[in-house]
């Protein structure tokens, strides 16, 4: 038999047994527009996620956060020294962060996190004000009770009305308003940054906690070539200031660039490869479903495949009539697959703000994926309907 | 045309003794004869059928079909045979349901690797006079037209032998000497015919008559 008549008769096979095909065939689609749909998500996931990453970390900053040694250990001082003694370190910006505050205006009541930052950090974060100021070295130098506050949380409580020189309470602490954030959507924490309220460092030190440390510091190197490098130099400054010996670990933490992309490769591994390889089982089930009813099939076209042995069928023929049968069903369900797959993914991506990175090399592994499956399952009732006694078929 | 040689053939069942079918069958068949089998059920001739027609092999025996000996040939050259020189008539028509006449009648074609296969198998239905019934499918046709299609299928490759298998069983009488007319038709065109019947007054209408008995067979001519 040729290869188109083996085409028709698969295809006739299918459209005369339509109920039996599609419960071969959804198997397949499920699996393979899982399998197209993860794969391009998660591929357009990491890309966003990367893009914000760059964005709010840049690629020549280094994190420091305090660790180990509880808090307290870690202060102003630690971060002069190191520009003191770093040419590279160009600017830097300390952080106090506290969570759970009480933020108080009319009759709202919210907890928020506060965000202790210096006026360096719309350089150091890259992220400056809409409306209003930023916070000024003289904001630092006296502690003074202003705040910027995330374009959400300005809508939240002001609505319309514009939010600057309005006075809210934290912590039963009056601020006035200064300034509203650039917006900035989800972290990859999965933290609104735009309810964001920001305080002067300072001033989350001497007027809210009354601490004399930071919690954490962002700074910023002159070249990305050299970040790991003078991540190396700032951690041996602060291990001696500290007074860690050898072998001791360190009483902070540090994130680099490097670090961080490592993160989230990790992160959207789950969708790049754990979904997929869910995808996978589903296709190898969808396999089984196509064996065991094709097998069935042969045991009732018994009669049919005697009878083509009659009229001159090798058992080639035979078995290569069931693996096109087998191949056509996966072929065609894969397609459908694939179709399904790649509409879920534009839909999941516009909804979810994601770019969608649906390439060739994928559109190519879920036709594989589908012509794999389709010999698999294949296989086994071609070699049985192949081996059939044409006598005993035909009585 | 066909020579056979000692044929045996028994069948064993778990728990059961062994069944000897086929006792040594000596049997020879002239290409151009017309040849009805006749015997009591059970006697074994779909048994001895179904070896002539290559679709069993004898336990022992020797067995020559068109000059060549059968224990000689490949399960693929057996296929060739089947599907070139051989042509099967079943009492139940085996047709393949949910296809149309004209593609039942175009299987053995295809196996063939043959060209205009439609037209060759328009051609045999036109043969056994079922030109208006191109496109019918099995359940929408009568026994006899169904064993007509039969027909066709089993003459679409111009074989040197039909073999047909109780071919008017299922039939009632003038649908079944619509279908002794077909073969004898065949026959005057040169084909070898051997059918089973039941039926002594069919039977009488081939060339030769030979009965089965108990694995042996017992030649009479008419
Ligand atoms: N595969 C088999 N296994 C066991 N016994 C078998 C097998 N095939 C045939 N037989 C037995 O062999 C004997 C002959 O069977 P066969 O079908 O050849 O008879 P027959 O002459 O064609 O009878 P009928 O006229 O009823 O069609 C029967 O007793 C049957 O039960
Ligand atoms: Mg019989």
């Amino acid at each position: 038999m040729n290869r188109k008549l083996l085409l028709a008769t698969s295809l006739r096979t299918m459209s005369r047994h339509k109920l039996r095909t599609f419960f071969m065939g959804v198997g397949v689609t499920v699996g393979v527009a899982t399998l197209l749909a993860t794969r391009s998500l998660g591929g357009g996931f990491e890309q966003a996620l990367l893009e914000k990453v760059d964005r709010m970390f840049g690629l020549s900053s280094i994190m420091l956060n305090d660790g180990g040694g509880g808090p307290g250990s870690f202060k102003i001082t630690d971060l002069e020294a190191i520009e003191e003694q770093i040419a590279e370190v160009v600017a830097w910006d300390p952080m106090l962060v506290v969570g759970g505050r009480e933020l108080k205006y009319q009759d709202i009541n919210r907890q928020v996190t506060i965000y202790g930052h210096s006026e360096r950090g719309e350089e150091v974060w890259n992220r400056g004000v809409v409306e209003g100021e930023y916070f000024s070295v003289d904001d630092s130098a006296s502690a003074a009770r202003v705040t910027l506050i995330g374009t959400r949380m300005a809508e939240a409580l002001f609505g319309e009305e514009s939010p600057i020189g309005e006075q809210i309470l934290l912590d039963s602490i009056p601020f006035f308003v200064k300034g509203v954030l650039e917006p900035l959507g989800i972290d990859p924490h999965g933290e609104d940054r735009d309810l964001d309220v920001h305080v002067p460092t300072a001033t989350v030190m001497r007027r809210l906690l009354n601490v004399d440390y930071i919690t954490s510091a962002k700074v910023l190197v002159s070249d990305p070539a050299i970040v790991e490098e003078t991540a190396e130099r700032i951690a041996s400054i602060l291990r001696q200031r500290h007074g860690i010996l050898e072998g001791e670990p360190d009483d902070f933490m540090m994130f680099t660039p490097k670090f961080i992309r490592q993160r989230v490769a990790e992160a959207s591994r789950a969708l790049k490869v754990y979904l997929p390889a869910a995808a996978v089982v589903v296709l190898l089930v969808a396999a089984i479903v196509i064996s065991s009813i094709m097998l069935v099939a042969v045991r009732e076209r018994f009669a049919e495949v005697g009878l083509r042995k009659a009229l001159g069928a090798t058992d080639g023929a035979i078995g290569l009539q069931f693996l096109a049968e087998a191949l056509a069903v996966s072929l065609a369900s894969g397609l459908v697959g694939v179709l399904l797959g790649f509409v879920a993914a534009k839909i999941i991506a516009a909804k979810m703000g994601l770019p969608t990175a649906i390439d060739m090399p994928t559109i190519a592994l879920a036709f594989a994926a589908a012509v794999v499956v389709g010999l698999l399952s294949g296989l086994l009732p071609a070699r049985q309907a192949a081996r059939l006694d044409p006598v005993e078929a035909l009585r | 045309m066909m020579h056979l040689r000692g044929i045996s053939r028994s069948f064993e069942r778990p728990g059961e003794e062994r069944l000897d079918v086929l006792k040594g069958v000596d049997f020879d068949v002239d290409s151009g004869e017309f040849v009805a089998i006749v015997g009591p059920s059970g006697s074994g001739k779909t048994t001895l059928m179904n070896i002539m027609g290559l679709l069993d092999r004898p336990d022992a025996g020797e067995y020559e079909l068109a000059g060549q000996p059968v224990s000689d040939l490949t399960a693929a050259e057996m296929a060739r045979m089947r599907n070139r020189t051989l042509g099967f008539v079943f009492q139940q028509f085996h047709l393949l349901p949910r296809t149309t006449a004209a593609e039942n009648v175009e299987l053995p074609l295809i196996y063939s690797k043959a060209r205009e296969t439609r037209s060759r198998a328009i051609e045999a239905l036109c043969r056994v006079g079922l030109e208006d019934r191109l496109t019918h499918y099995p359940s929408e046709l009568s026994a006899g037209q169904q064993q007509r299609v039969a027909i066709a299928r089993a003459l679409v490759n111009d074989p040197e032998v039909i073999l047909a298998d109780e071919p008017t069983g299922n039939l009632d009488r003038s649908s079944g000497e619509q279908v002794m007319g077909l073969f004898a038709e065949l026959n005057d065109n040169g084909a070898t015919i051997l059918f089973i019947t039941h039926d002594e007054q069919l039977a009488s209408k081939a060339s030769r008559v030979v009965r089965f008995e108990d694995g042996h067979l017992l030649t009479q001519s008419n």
